[in-house]
């Protein structure tokens, strides 16, 4: 909402400065925006011109040459308008004004001529209006004299948001009541005097066949209109409040629309066809082509104005075609209405028609203004258009029983925390307009709330009030006193800490992304949900590659990890912690852990050197996992049935035998699909399950008395075998002395026959009670080493 | 005897040439043994002794134990110059880089906003509030009515809303875990709800994603001053500074009353000046930073509580606002681009 101040002077005495008013304002919880002050450099050398001559360009076609009376002399000024003619007042900057662009006006030679200013366009002075062209004024102008008050650019305004309660707030003459009541202002004599409704007969019938829709209609006739320009004050003054000047009978319910707050809208009186006016909601679909010429539907429930032929306006939100205004009218119909809140706004929004009109009613327009409203158009049309009323029209008006709350000093004194007295709080609500009775004894009183504050209707509401009058700041801030209880953290926030921390301690960077993304990343990567759910869809999304919520946190990661390549990353590591959702009733949603290695690293356990491995993904998995699952101990199986992941190079997780998740090099099909390198190692994991598990509380164990031996042995295996098949038969032995069986080697290539892979096995054997012979242990070792070789395929390598 | 002793006087004139110019200790020690060795040259003399006449024999012994303390002292001294001269070698050497960088597992860098999230949660849970999680897919139910935003309400605008299908919403604010937690609980109880929000919003200033942290405080006797401690007491912790903290007037449908709070600006320190006009502030020296207020007794209504009987405040802030401000973060799409040099600064 655009406030100037000159308009709201015309209802406030002694206005104070704009920056003090714009802070007392902002505390009042009417916030400011923005103040726009007049420009310094536009205020001197912008004056008002006569063309004295006119004639074309010599050098140029487009451009003519005028000759500019400036009051004291003659000037050349070259112009690309053409629309003036000799005899014109126009506006003139002469050299030294700066416009609000920026530009500053010099004299210069503009193809061989000299041109001593600029004749200006309202849109070069700031001034709301797309009219091609330069601005002419009125011709009983004085050339010379000073243009920029009399263009109202000497104007202060202030761009104020009004929160949705304060429907009363959107008009001038609202917020002076507000502003003087919050300031300690007096309001100019006559502010609340009762109009004096124009005397007619009625000429038009009203017939409200939904008084819930539309609790009131008045409308005036007016005859003998000429549609014309409107004067420079009344374009000013919109201008400034933002609003675009059409002719004098629209300027004019735009500017009661602004100043006092009741929507108007001006039939052509002419296309009306009956003298009858109903407003009934739709009864079925039906087309309606709006003054604007644009096509709409609308359906039941739809507030409609209509005539004998049918629908002449959308109620509270855009007038018809069939009978807008035109340059022919000479007979108007002004119609002040009140609409249902609810009903405008949901045509408004299922159309897309946010108008100053459905705005305002979806916020609450008083029904006490609108004989208000209509006298001051009425006058205002009267005068500007040389119009006549004629007649007029009536529908119930409204008589609703202004609600009386009672107000408790005690309840007051118990929401705030602070101790104001009955009498304050009484006051307070005075000055806002309410009627209050006399404080009883036990510090009550009872409140009635004017009509235009209808968001006033319970005694919170008054509480509100008393504070935001008195002032938040004069409420002390205290500590309350805390039950101390015991501390029930939510199990997810250490779990989610302990992740993030070894996750970054392993070289990976966490990374946030979007829960939106593409069909197709769904296809590709769909998750840990059950395998035929759906993935959720939204209805509106912002971006079509946007428009589901993912099935999995691979989607964003891969989104991340495309972008780093784009700029340049030679190594990405990522891993996310977050949601993925899928559709249902209710729609599932699992926090899970997901991550992505990239790029060149040094090897760690088995593998060369370079790319990241599987391996790689397994030691963050585990240094990220194990500490969180007890005495319980990861599970990994050859998973080679998942879309998204390498058949021969990814696991599946599983932990006491429940699901946890993947981990694997991705599939080529979809490095190819995305168009990114190979050799990517992405994990996945559902961190729920890890949430039934607690950190193992560790007993020491005894630090080993003897010495241990190790001996290793390396063995011819098939290409497919797993080390863990080796070491599950070593274990199986159930050996006593046997302390760990691990595996350090894998090789295959030169010296290995096809088919066959070395694996080289470390054992260390260990007595609780002696130190171990040699021959004992190789004796051991032996044993150990012919039940590989009887029980598995597996041959020693020389 | 005269022979004896000019042959005792040259074995120890050539033993000390030998000392002298022995390079390193191996040689040193090649010219001990030679010498003073259990077969070396000096024994041998004394073996010799016997040829001998016996009267001179005691004076021919003691010179030969005199020349083999000064010998052996002679190898310990030239021991000691040779140690000395090649420790002075090795310290003498290049210098080594000690600007080349260190080795081992680089460090990968947790998230700003978990970082802040965290932080946020700390300093309130040390309030007394605990952590509660809600659904990102809400119903209407939750996200709106409940919280006294009826459907077709004017207030429903301040929420750009993304609808899922299937009649659900992603919840544009975390406010609907609150009353998840009051339909499950009875007062007294002081939360956090904390997590993903989502508004239909895309543009420098505004990411359809963000992250909210809600407090939520029932009790009898909890008042709009309590609601200001807390609030003024979590700003100055969470900036680290005492900074001027304000209550201004505004509107939620869910509280009344209700306030926006400014702090003084981070920048600028409430100047409103920095090269200029601050551009954080535009020049006001205020940064709003949350929106609060007491508990609307309609919510209460929803969830069965007696508004006469219980008072509450609630207040909301976001993550990204208080990350963007404590680390001059100037575009809030950086926390959502994943990009590596952004991240690795954290
Ligand atoms: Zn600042």
């Amino acid at each position: 909402m655009l406030l100037p101040l000159s308009w709201l002077s015309d209802f406030l005495e002694d206005l104070p400065g704009a920056e003090v008013l714009s802070e007392r304002l902002t505390m009042a919880g009417l916030e400011i925006e923005a103040i726009s002050r007049p420009s310094e450099g536009l205020a001197k050398n912008l004056v008002v011109g006569r063309i004295a001559g006119l004639e074309k360009h010599p050098n140029a076609d487009r451009l003519s040459l005028c000759r500019v009376d400036d009051g004291e002399g003659v000037r050349p000024v070259v112009c690309g308008a053409r629309n003036m003619k000799a005899g014109d007042c126009v506006v003139l900057a002469k050299p030294g004004a700066v416009l609000p662009g920026g530009v500053k006006i010099k004299a210069a030679k503009l193809r061989g001529v000299r041109s001593e200013g600029m004749l200006c366009s309202a849109g070069e002075l700031g001034l709301a209006g797309d009219e091609e062209g330069i601005l002419v004024l009125p011709d009983d102008l004085e050339p010379g004299s000073p243009a920029f008050e009399l263009l109202g650019l000497n104007e202060t305004v202030l761009e104020l948001s009004i929160t949705p309660n304060r429907g009363d707030c959107l008009s001038i003459r609202g917020l002076a009541r507000e502003i003087a009541a919050v300031c300690g202002l007096r309001l100019k004599p006559g502010f609340d005097c009762e109009p004096s409704f124009p005397p007619a007969e009625a000429s038009f019938s009203v017939k409200i066949e939904d008084a819930a829709a539309c609790p009131g209609y008045r409308g005036l006739e007016l005859h003998g209109v000429e549609v014309k320009q409107s004067p420079l004050w009344l374009r000013n003054r919109l201008s400034a409040a933002g609003m675009r000047p059409i002719n004098n009978v629209v300027d004019v319910t735009n500017y009661v629309l602004l100043e006092l707050g009741q929507p108007l809208h001006a039939f052509d009186a002419g296309l009306l066809s009956g003298r009858e006016i109903s407003v009934r909601t739709a009864a079925e679909t039906q087309a309606f082509v709006s003054l604007d010429e644009s096509e709409f539907e609308l359906l039941p429930g739809d507030i409609v104005i209509c005539d004998a032929e049918g629908v002449v306006a959308l109620g509270g939100v855009m007038g018809g075609a069939r009978s807008a205004m035109n340059a022919d009218t000479t007979s108007v119909f002004l119609e002040a209405a009140v609409f249902a809140p609810r009903a405008i706004r949901r045509t408004s929004r299922r159309l897309g028609l946010v108008t100053e009109s459905s705005y305002r009613f979806e916020r609450g327009v008083d029904g006490g203004g609108l004989d208000r409203a209509l006298s001051r158009a009425a006058e205002l049309i009267c005068d500007l258009a040389g119009a006549e009323v004629k007649g007029a029209a009536s529908g119930i008006l409204p008589a609703e029983a202004a609600p009386s709350i009672r107000v408790r000093c005690g309840r007051v004194n118990a929401v705030l925390g602070i101790d104001i007295s009955a009498g304050e709080s009484r006051d307070i609500l005075e000055r806002l307009g309410l009627t209050v009775g006399a404080v009883c004894e036990d510090g009550n009183f009872t409140a009635v709330v004017p009509p235009h504050r209808h968001d006033l209707q319970r005694e919170i509401d008054l509480i509100e009030e008393i504070a935001r009058v008195k002032g938040y700041d004069r409420v002390p801030p205290s500590m309350p006193a805390v039950v101390m209880r015991q501390n029930s953290q939510l199990p997810g926030e250490g779990l989610g800490r302990r992740l993030r921390e070894r996750l970054r301690n392993s070289g990976l960077h966490e990374s946030i992304g979007f829960s939106f993304c593409s069909a197709g990343m769904n296809r590709l990567f769909p998750g840990l949900h059950r395998s035929d759910c759906d993935a959720v869809q939204l209805e509106n999304p912002l971006r079509s590659d946007e428009s589901y919520l993912r099935k999995s946190l691979l989607s964003s990661l891969f989104e991340a990890f495309r972008r780093n390549l784009h700029n340049g990353a030679t190594n990405v590591d990522l891993f996310s912690l977050g949601r993925s959702f899928c559709g249902g009733d209710p729609p599932g949603e699992i926090d899970a852990l997901a991550g992505l290695l990239w790029g060149p690293r040094r090897a760690r356990g088995p593998g060369s050197a370079g790319a990241a491995t599987f391996w790689d993904g397994k030691g963050v998995l585990e240094r990220a996992l194990l500490p969180e699952l007890g005495a319980a101990q990861l599970e990994w199986t050859v998973c080679a049935e998942r879309p998204e992941y390498h058949p021969r190079a990814a696991a599946r997780l599983s932990v006491d035998g429940r699901h946890l998740g993947f981990l694997g090099a991705v599939h080529p099909l979809v490095s190819e699909h995305l168009e990114i390198p190979e050799e990517i190692v992405v994990f996945e994991v559902d961190t729920r399950v890890l949430l039934e598990y607690a950190p193992l509380e560790r007993a020491l164990e005894s630090i080993p008395r003897f010495p241990a031996s190790t001996r290793d042995v390396s063995l011819l295996v098939p290409s497919d075998m797993l080390a863990a098949e080796v070491i599950g038969q070593v274990e199986g032995l159930r050996e006593e002395l046997l302390e760990q069986v691990s595996v350090f080697d894998e090789y295959a290539g030169s010296g290995i026959p096809e088919g066959r892979k070395a694996l080289a096995f470390s054992m260390v054997y260990r007595s609780g009670e002696r130190t171990l012979t040699d021959d004992e242990v190789s004796e051991l070792h032996g044993r150990v080493v012919a039940h590989l070789l009887s029980s598995l395929p597996v041959a020693l390598r020389d | 005897m005269e022979s004896a002793l000019q042959q005792l006087e040259d074995i120890e004139q050539e033993a000390l040439k030998g000392i002298a110019d022995a390079e390193d200790a191996e040689s040193l020690d090649r010219v001990r043994v030679e010498f003073l060795g259990k077969k070396g040259r000096l024994t041998r003399v004394l073996r010799g002794l016997a040829a001998v006449p016996a009267q001179d024999r005691p004076q021919i012994g003691q010179r030969v134990n005199e020349a083999k303390e000064r010998l052996a002292r002679a190898v310990d001294a030239r021991k000691s110059a040779i140690r000395e001269r090649e420790r002075e070698a090795r310290l003498s050497g290049p210098q080594l880089d000690i600007s080349l960088p260190g080795f081992g597992q680089p460090c990968g860098a947790i998230h700003v906003l978990s970082r802040t999230m965290a932080e946020i949660c700390d300093i309130l849970g040390g309030f007394g509030f605990c952590i509660a999680e809600g659904p990102d897919i809400e119903d209407e139910y939750h996200n709106f009515e409940a919280l006294n935003i009826p459907e077709d309400h004017p207030a429903r605008d301040m929420q750009d809303t993304f609808f899922v299908h299937g009649g659900r919403v992603l919840r544009t604010h975390t406010s609907p875990v609150q009353i998840r937690v009051m339909e499950s609980l009875q007062p007294p109880l002081q939360i956090i709800a904390r997590g993903s929000v989502y508004r239909h919003d895309d543009d420098v200033t505004h990411s359809p994603m963000f992250h909210q942290v809600e407090g939520l405080m029932v009790d009898e006797g909890v008042t709009f001053s309590h609601l200001k401690g807390v609030l003024t007491a979590f700003l100055q912790r969470i900036f680290e500074r005492e900074l001027p903290v304000r209550f201004r007037p505004s509107y939620f449908p869910f509280t009344e009353p209700s306030a926006e709070v400014d702090i003084g600006c981070v920048m600028c320190d409430g100047s409103g000046k920095a090269d200029g006009v601050c551009r954080i502030c535009k020049g006001s020296g205020w940064l709003e930073i949350l929106g609060c207020g007491m508990v609307d007794p309609a919510v209460f209504a929803h969830v069965g509580y007696d508004s006469e009987k219980y008072t509450g405040f609630a207040f909301g802030l976001g993550v990204e606002r208080i990350a963007m401000l404590k680390h001059r973060i100037g575009d809030i799409r950086l926390f959502y681009g994943s990009d590596l040099r952004f991240l690795k600064q954290f």
